[in-house]
């Protein structure tokens, strides 16, 4: 069940608008921190010169890597008035391009979405941004969009 | 789980991926963290102290790293195959050190210009079955079409 978005009170300004967050880095110690300690085995991930013989011709990070770097943008506060606690309530990542050692990656975060439902726990509100990250070339390497819920203590 | 390449067109609706059982443990989430934040200060993810001071059970598994873990039983079930999309929903808490339960469904398939496309329900639950973790995926399976 959902209800009347007007009630909600946040700065609508910020809907849709695209912020630059951040420039990224990316390593190969960053691939493979990521990749071995989350257990990954496929060469292409871990091994440097096996993964030369692979069809992407040298390393590249696991299909979610770009997360970690949405895990660390700051957004613009979009000035909600609604409920005292937080959680990060899902999260969905689209692998377009690989990511490779020495590349650079643009982020860029836009707030999708703000809307209230109810539930078990009452009413909540839903924040939705969306970060792409595109690299030195022009591609688009991935698009992260994160939701995050407000409700209140009581 | 195979080491040998899935094609397309071996895969039907309602396979199912897994199940793995996997323990996601306290050293693996220390080197994670390293890996993202550069940093080992403590948090309620690397640090059992600042995870009660939060009121939690125990240092928690970060969810971006829950999502590598759920990528890893898909591409373990499809050597070589292209995750396109990982959708979650994390409705619980994942704690270190407890053997979870990863699994999928596969719930549609089709030629999507020209890509040869699964799509999947995902699951991690905990030992007692409850589904911390939900959500959806879109594999690229290699074609004997090619």
């Amino acid at each position: 069940m959902t209800t009347d978005d007007d009630e909600i009170q946040y700065n609508k300004s910020l809907l849709g608008v695209e912020h630059e967050v951040g420039v990224f880095e990316v390593t190969k110690e960053k691939i493979l921190g990521f990749a071995i300690s989350t257990g990954e085995t496929d060469p292409v991930f871990i091994d440097e010169e096996k993964a030369k013989e692979s069809k992407h011709g040298g390393l590249i990070a696991p299909p979610t890597f770009c997360n970690i770097f949405a895990g660390d943008i700051k957004r613009p506060d979009i000035g909600l008035e609604f409920g005292d606690l937080g959680f990060h309530a899902g999260q969905a990542i689209e692998y377009k391009n690989p990511v490779r050692p020495g590349d650079t990656l643009t982020a860029k975060t836009k707030l999708k979405e703000v809307y209230p439902k109810t539930g078990r726990s009452g009413k909540m509100v839903f924040e939705v941004w969306e970060t792409s990250f595109t690299n030195q070339r022009g591609d688009t390497a991935a698009t992260v969009r994160e939701s995050f819920v407000h409700r209140s203590k009581t | 789980m195979t080491s040998e390449t899935r094609y397309y067109e071996d895969v039907d609706v309602g396979d199912d991926i897994g199940p793995i059982e996997r323990a996601i443990d306290h050293g693996q989430v220390v080197e994670f963290v390293k890996a993202w934040t550069n940093d080992t200060k403590p948090t309620r993810f690397n640090d059992p102290e600042t995870a009660a001071n939060e009121g939690l059970a125990g240092p928690i598994v970060p969810g971006m790293m829950t999502m590598a873990f759920i990528s890893r039983l898909l591409t373990e079930w499809a050597p070589g195959v292209s995750l396109n999309t990982l959708d979650v929903v994390f409705r619980q808490l994942v704690l270190h050190d407890v053997v979870h339960t990863l699994s999928g469904i596969v719930t549609d398939k089709g030629m999507i210009e020209g890509r040869s496309e699964v799509q999947c329900d995902v699951f991690l639950a905990d030992p007692e079955g409850t589904r911390l973790i939900i959500g959806k995926a879109i594999l690229e399976l290699p074609s004997r079409e090619g």
